[in-house]
Formats: C-alpha cells, structure tokens, sequence
C-alpha cells in the first residue's frame, strides 16, 4: 500500500487525544483515519460545502435562479413566516 | 484582512424562489443589485434550508412539484453561497445566543440564533434578512 503524507498530523494527533478523552479508550491514527473517510464518505454533500471553495454568484445565476421560480399558491398570506412554522409572531 | 462575508435569511432565500410571496421582488433587486464579489462569501446554515423548505410546503400545502426549483437553489446550479451544516459542539453556542438575545418582545427561532452564531465566529457583520428579529443584533439589508 502506497503511504500517504500528512500535512496535518499535529491536528490529527490533538484530535486522537480529545477521541481517547471523550471515548475513555485508546484508538489508533489509522482506524481514525478510516472512520473519518467513512464518515466523509457517507456525508458527502456536507464534506463538499465545507472543504471546498464556497459557491460564487455570477450574471448567469442570476439569470437562473429569477428565471427558475414558482408559483405557490402562498397559502395563508395573513400569517408570517414565524406564525406559519412557530405559531407566533 | 478583514473577510466581509453576508448571511442569508430564511425569507430572502425562500422570496427569491417563490414569485407569489409579497417579498419576491425585493428578493430578486436585491439579488441583482447587492454586491456579492465584495461580500463573499455568502452563508447560510442548515437549520435556515431546513425552514425554507417547511416555509415551501406550507405556503403551496404540499406541492412536491415545486420542490426541484429549491433544491437547484441549495444543491444544484444556481447555488450561490456556503451551507454550514451544525454539529454538536455548535448547538451549545446557538442555545446560548438564543437564552442571550431572545424576550418575550422578540422571540428569535433557534435558526435565526443559528446565524447569529455563524455570524460572530467569522466575524461577518451584515445580514440579508426581511426579519426584523435581527435589529440591533446585526446589520440587516432588507432592500435595495
């Protein structure tokens, strides 16, 4: 297996600490490392918006999302939006 | 440098989207006219998509066929701006802003508190919001 450098081994090692911490039991780097590319894995809309660059507005967005709406109806117009979901004002 | 980021309300998001809501065409000047290159990026939380979408079945009862337009706006093409997903280390923050801030005068919804709380930890000092709640908390741009 090919080995894989780390430029973040002090956060990974800090990490490992608060897992023995919290967890009460010992958990090697490696099964760490695995869990997390599971998780990762498993959450990857999340991971995507996190690691990576935010989204950025462009003239063709704008276009998009004015030209892509709806009609709903809007159902209960004498409430607000806080009375709709909460309840209340 | 300082990072001038902008957060994103629940009632701009969904006014964008939905041409029958009162607020869609402050929604839409707002969107053409704000300046999104100087404030970037843009932010919202998972806890504000999460009311947008509970504002969409509301308001059309039920409609799932307008869904698609939502769901290109926070996951698809047209998105625009950073979803920050909470997790449990945050909650406790966003409790607390939300113990500190809201009075039986102003009762603020655990995803306003959500953004409250994004807000500070980047620093980002404006918000796009229709939400009077966020008076004297942050600054809010609500049209243009």
């Amino acid at each position: 297996m090919a080995n894989v450098k780390l430029s973040e081994k002090q956060l990974l090692e800090q990490f490992q600490a608060r897992i023995v911490l919290l967890k009460g039991k010992k958990i090697s780097q490696q099964e760490l490392l695995d869990k997390c590319i599971r998780f990762s894995s498993k959450n990857m809309e999340e991971f995507m918006q996190q690691e990576f660059d935010a989204p950025e507005m462009t003239p063709e967005k704008i276009k998009k999302i004015l030209a892509n709406t709806v009609r709903t109806g809007y159902a209960f117009p004498e409430k607000s939006d806080d009375e709709l979901l909460y309840g209340s004002e | 440098m300082k990072i001038m980021g902008v957060l994103l309300d629940t009632g701009f998001l969904y006014g964008l989207k939905d041409e029958h809501d009162p607020r869609h065409d402050q929604a839409a000047k707002i969107l053409e006219s704000f300046n999104w290159t100087e404030h970037a990026p843009a932010v919202t939380t998972d806890l504000i998509v999460a009311e947008v979408y509970s504002l969409l079945n509301a308001r059309s009862k039920g409609n799932k066929m307008l869904f698609p337009a939502f769901n290109e706006l926070f996951w698809g093409s047209e998105c625009f701006f950073r979803i920050r997903f909470l997790d449990n280390g945050d909650f406790k923050h966003v409790v607390e802003i939300l113990e500190k801030f809201t009075s039986p005068r102003k009762i603020l919804s655990a995803a306003d508190a959500s953004l409250i709380y994004v807000g500070q930890q980047a620093s980002y000092d404006t918000i796009i919001s229709f939400d009077e709640h966020f008076d004297g908390i942050i600054s809010r741009i609500a049209d243009f």
